[in-house]
This record gives structure tokens, sequence and C-alpha cells, in this order.
């Protein structure tokens, strides 16, 4: 499953790129993230839960730092997470890309390539892309107030 | 899998069961809880079975409203004297539910507590202004229009502790029409691709006095047609107003691509089914 998501960030491009270089403060803004534990340098581990209705998600997994370029402003993130209750996983590789946008803010692109393995496909991908709409809407704003 | 199946005798017990614990579901009729069961997608650490609480069952009348227990099934609703009487389209959208395995097991309150957009008891209902009656903890009860108990895909306004007791369905005035139509263009007992259901309340110079439209598979929740609603209040229905009204609800929905058709044909569809229930109830 391949998803985009764009938005605007009211903060200087080089304020941007620095908070995406903390792995840490990125996952703050991201609801749901909890347990980050650092292991080395560019990876951590941490858990991840989501919810539709009834169905509740937790993904226990990595995420690390594979590429990062500081003067194009892109980062190549690889997150992979494995739900034990509900059997089934996630694989995701994250391209985040910052740029100047108007009156000297910043536009972001968030490109997410998503393997949903085992039972939570069962969801679906039009129920999936929407729970990821509405956390990417939750980041933005959450990053947006931590950058005020 | 293991789980705690407890059958509490009233409804403080009940409420109390289901608050208790996380994750804690209450199981009416089974047939959507055991869809979620056997694609593994819950696991529920207990199961309370509300088929001892008298409170849930029955359908009556009064003074020309409904009271529907949250237990009755959609066979019993379709069938009910009083719901045929009072509500015949209420009736005739629930005889088109599905097969009649699934109409004499499923239940009402089931039915809204699961919340999936894309059936068809929540928009006739609130396009009959019903509403459900919630019991909570220690005797607690609050009343919510049907269409502001979903708040998004499989998610209502429903707190751990409550369980719903009933639907209300209020007295329609004798000239009043409703109408339920699902687009089915795959088979019988499908999921509609959208679904329409309106009201009309005509006055005797031929104006239309009120009017409620409600879609199903139009959204992640029952998606109320008010655009619709406004073009159409207060004007006397001709075929081009009917048809200027029925275009605004490709906008006013939010639906999704999959399997039964994409973003814009249950747009285009949304108009045509909206045209021709307002045509329909007007005539």
């Amino acid at each position: 499953m391949k998803l985009q998501h764009r938005f605007a960030v009211p903060a200087s491009r080089d304020r941007v790129w620095a908070t995406f270089k903390d792995l840490p403060v990125v996952a703050a803004c991201v609801p749901g993230v909890d347990e980050l534990v650092r292991l080395d340098a560019d990876r951590y581990s941490g858990r991840f839960g989501a919810g539709v209705g009834p169905i509740h998600l937790s993904l226990e997994g990595e995420v690390g730092l594979e590429i990062l370029d500081d003067a194009a402003g892109r980062a190549l993130l690889r997150a992979n997470g494995t739900d034990r209750r509900l059997g089934g996983g996630v694989r995701a590789l994250v391209t985040l890309s910052v740029d100047p946008g108007e009156a000297g803010g910043t536009d972001v692109v968030i490109d997410s390539d998503v393997q949903v393995l085992g039972r939570i496909g069962e969801l679906g991908q039009p129920i999936m892309k929407r729970k990821a709409d509405e956390i990417m809407r939750a980041f933005a704003s959450r990053l947006a107030e931590r950058l005020a | 899998m293991t789980f705690e199946y407890v059958e509490p005798e009233d409804l403080d017990e009940a409420s109390a069961a289901l608050g208790a614990d996380e994750d804690a579901v209450a199981l009416a009729g089974g047939t959507a809880f055991t869809l979620l069961l056997r694609q593994g997608l819950i696991r529920p650490g207990r199961v309370v079975g509300l088929r001892r609480l008298a409170e849930l069952r029955g359908i009556s009348a009064h003074k020309g409203g409904l009271r529907i227990g949250a237990l009755a099934t959609h066979r019993e609703i379709e069938m009910s004297p009083h719901v045929r009487a009072l509500q015949p389209a209420l009736a005739a959208a629930f005889a088109a539910i599905a097969t009649i395995r699934i109409r004499n097991q499923a239940t009402i309150g089931g039915n809204l507590a699961h919340a999936d957009p894309s059936q068809d008891p929540p928009p006739i209902l609130v396009a009959l202004g019903a509403t459900i009656e919630i019991a909570g903890p220690a005797g607690a009860r609050r009343s919510v229009p049907v269409e502001s108990f979903f708040i998004d895909y499989l998610s209502t306004v429903l707190s751990p502790g409550e369980l719903i007791l009933g639907v209300t369905v209020p007295p329609a005035a004798p000239k009043d029409r409703a109408v339920y139509h699902k687009f089915l263009p795959r088979s019988a007992d499908d999921y509609a691709t959208v679904s329409v259901a309106a009201s009309v309340r005509l006055e005797a110079d031929g104006r239309i006095a009120g009017c409620r439209i409600a879609l199903g598979g139009a959204g992640p929740t029952p998606v109320r047609a008010r655009r619709v609603e406004a073009a159409v209040i207060g004007r006397v229905p001709t075929a081009e107003l009917i048809r200027d009204a029925a275009d605004l609800v490709r906008d006013e929905i939010d639906p999704i691509d999959d399997a039964r058709g994409s973003v814009r044909y249950k747009r285009e569809m949304a108009a045509v089914w909206v045209r021709r229930a307002l045509t329909e109830l007007v005539a």
C-alpha cells in the first residue's frame, strides 16, 4: 500500500529538518507511539497502538534511519512491527522530505510504502488508508505546535 | 483463544461487566461479533451476553411513536404489526436486510453498536428522526439521536460500561412519507454500494415542510444530506428542483474506493438514488 501525505509547517526548513533528524521528537508527535528505547545511534525499539472501533492494533518493533541527506532534506526510515495478540505485522519504508514553502514555512512530503501482513490485512486498504490519514493529520498538527 | 463469558441478570450488572474490562464486548445476536472473531480482528477478554436482560426486549407503540428494544431482531421489526402500521418504510427497510437467516439472528441494538456505515438500519432511522436510549453505570440513562451516535468507522459514542437499551421512533404525521432504497449492483444480499433513506412532510399547498435524508455506504458513518434537505424545504417540488437538489449530495458524502465501486461512481449513484427517493416521495 503506497501512501502520500503532504502538509505545511509554519517554521523554517532548517528547524523542521532538525526536528526530523531527532527520532524521539518525531515519535512524540505520532499519536499511539510509546516505550521508545534507543538501540544504537540510528535505531530505536518501541510500540505503536491504533484502533478502529473494537479492533485494537498494538505493534511492537523497531524503527531505524536508513538514509539521511542533509543537503537535499531527505530521510528514509524503515519500520517493522508485529502484533502478537492479533497475529500479523506491518513493514513500512517511509521517505520524509522537506522543502521551503510559502511565507517562510516548510512543505513536508511523507511517502510511505506499507506492507501489511497477516490478520491485520482483514481490515482492508480503504479503512487502513483512512486511519493513516487521521494519524498523519494529528502528526502535522502536533509538529506545528511543537515548532510554534 | 479463550475469553470469559458472562450473562448478567440486570442492567447494572451488565454495565459493571462491560465497564470493568477494557476488552469486554457485548454480545446480542452475534452476527457481527462472530465475523470479527473469526477474522481474528478482535480478542475479547470478556464477552457479556445480553440475552437475559428483559428490558432490552419487545416492540411497543405509544401515541403513534415506537419503542424498539435493543434485542429485537431484524425479523421481529420487519414483522411487527406496530412497525408496519406506524412506520411502513421502517418495516420495509428491515425486510430488505441481508437474508432471512441473518434477520432472524441480528438485533437492532447489535447493528447500531457495530457501527458499520454500510448497514441498512442507520439511514432509515436517521431519516425518521429516531433516538437511541443508552443505559450506563449506576442506573445512568441518556438519549442520543441516531445521527449523532456514530463517530467513525465501527465507533460510537458509547463509553465503557454503556449499552443500548432501545430505539424510539417519533410519531409520523398522517401525510409524512418515507422510503429506503439501496443500490445493489452485485447481489441482493450484499451491502449496498450506496443506500438512501428519505422522509418528507408535505404541506396542503404542495410545499415540502420537512425533509430528512440519510445515506449508507457514503462515508465512515451514516451521512445526513443537509444541503439537499435545505434545497427542497419550503419549496414546491418539481422535477428540476429535485434533480438540482439531489446533485448536491455528491459533495456531501465521503465514500471509499472498494469492490462495490469507486468514489466517483458512488457519488454519482448517490445523486441518482436521492433523486429517485425524493421523486417517489412527492409523487
